[in-house]
């Protein structure tokens, strides 16, 4: 049954599923919402963004508990985004907005979560070097350190070419 | 070959026996330069269970100890195996500089289990239970706590029954399970759970003013801050399970987002026969997660 795009919907239908309810303004408020749903066909755009969407709680939980890696931080960029990028959609974006603080969402943390945005997007310079979870710092940002990511990420082929230069030596 | 007593061993050696007896109940993963190393008993499960070979240390004495080991940058992989088959691993990690003639310092950092191991590709819950029994003026009274430790939501419930605690135990679906040391149906618990999922039971205390603990953890004023979730003997329940999953994280503290009251007024609680006909969580043929409804 499972066709959910994000994990918070995945847990979310769990629960309806495992939880059934007995209260009928219940049962009729979900049956509206599908109404909704089913009726509104530019919410076809909404359900595309949300596939881009990450698990925001759960990378939280990985920078925090687990370890620093850039990718986390990239995730959380591309998610965060969705939601705050005013360059990608900017209707669609305030209509996210506007439903977002209609479920609660408070003005305070809106303004924490778009500075957290901000800033992460300020320090991402190239969001593709950092897919490899070994590089925080781009490759070509100094030399010195990109002899030593040589060492530590590729030593086999350091080993050959010494092992190479000791047969032309001997 | 079994750790012995009275077997004289290298100073690194003597660390790691040290250590494995502070956390018995787990494969300690013995951090030695680029490597984890197991040992003994822990480095024949892990060579069966990961696949390793199982080689031995000091091969010619009359004694030779088993190892088994795994690079530390592909530990992850290895972790996820071991903790899916429903182990605890205790990783102890180099906390000092090598220095000639003297030994590097170890402490276990933290202890992956399958309550607190966290997978973001993984969309269901991972839940963590902790149990609490009280006696009441009208009986006894069992108290649950339960939360994925990866988003930080944590919920509680009094049953007034063994019967009823079951029941909602087999909704939840627990990955881990803690109880106290005077709980007297662990094996139960246990027996029924591990039926219908690989749930790894675990005895642990209740901290001693389990208030203040909560307190001092959540930083708030007063534990009336929480309303009716911790209440009567939840408080309990709650603390035992915010007491393990912290001996776990060590130097890190548990993110705590919201602790609530479950209530089902609006749910019908389903028993364990119409969750099996409806194959909610797993198929009648196979009995797997695959062709089952969720």
């Amino acid at each position: 049954l499972d066709n959910t795009y994000t994990s918070g919907g995945a847990r979310l239908l769990r629960h309806i599923l495992s939880h059934p309810v007995h209260d009928m303004s219940v049962l009729t408020q979900r049956q509206q919402q599908i109404q909704y749903c089913l009726q509104h066909n530019d919410l076809y755009v909404m359900h595309q963004l949300l596939r881009q969407v990450h698990d925001i709680p759960k990378m939280v939980s990985t920078i925090l508990y687990k370890q620093l890696t850039p990718v986390s931080f990239v995730k959380l960029r591309s998610t965060l985004a969705i939601f705050l990028d005013e360059r990608h959609n900017p209707k669609l974006l305030r209509e996210v907005i506007v439903l977002l603080q209609r479920i609660g969402l408070d003005e305070t943390v809106l303004d924490g979560v778009r500075n957290l945005y901000n800033y992460l997007d300020q320090l991402i310079v190239d969001a593709e070097a950092m897919g490899n979870n070994d590089h925080f710092i781009r490759d070509g940002y100094s030399e010195d350190i990109d002899a030593l990511k040589k060492v530590a990420f590729h030593s086999d082929d350091l080993l050959l070419t010494y092992q190479q230069e000791l047969v032309q030596y001997t | 070959m079994t750790i012995m007593e009275k077997v004289s061993y290298t100073p690194a050696m003597q660390q790691y026996v040290d250590m494995k007896k502070q956390y018995a109940d787990c494969i300690l993963f013995f951090r030695l330069g680029d490597f984890y190393e197991t040992f003994f008993e822990d480095a024949k499960i892990c060579s069966k269970v990961l696949d390793l070979v199982l080689t031995s240390k000091n091969k010619n004495s009359a004694n030779p100890i088993p190892m088994a080991g795994i690079p530390y940058h592909s530990a992850e992989k290895y972790i996820q195996k071991l903790v899916a088959h429903g182990y605890k691993i205790a990783i102890a990690e180099q906390v000092s500089e090598p220095v000639p003639g003297r030994i590097v310092e170890r402490q276990v950092q933290s202890i992956i289990t399958p309550g607190t191991y966290i997978q973001e590709s993984q969309k269901n819950f991972a839940y963590t239970c902790a149990i609490y029994y009280q006696m009441q003026p009208d009986g006894y009274h069992y108290h649950l706590a339960w939360g994925d430790f990866s988003l930080g939501d944590y919920q509680t419930k009094s049953f007034a029954s063994m019967d009823d605690l079951q029941k909602m135990l087999l909704l939840l679906r627990p990955v881990e399970c803690i109880v106290d040391p005077e709980f007297p149906y662990t094996d139960d618990i246990k027996v029924r759970l591990q039926h219908y999922t690989k749930c790894l039971l675990s005895v642990y205390d209740v901290p001693v003013n389990p208030d203040l603990y909560i307190q001092d953890h959540c930083r708030v004023q007063t534990i009336a801050s929480f309303g009716k979730a911790l209440e009567s003997g939840r408080l309990e329940a709650f603390a035992l399970l915010l007491h393990y999953l912290q001996y776990t994280q060590k130097s890190v503290m548990v993110r705590v987002v919201r602790v609530a009251l479950h209530s089902h007024e609006k749910d019908v609680l389903l028993d364990e026969v119409t969750m099996k006909n409806l194959e909610l969580f797993s198929s009648s043929y196979e009995h797997s997660e695959k062709y089952s409804l969720i």
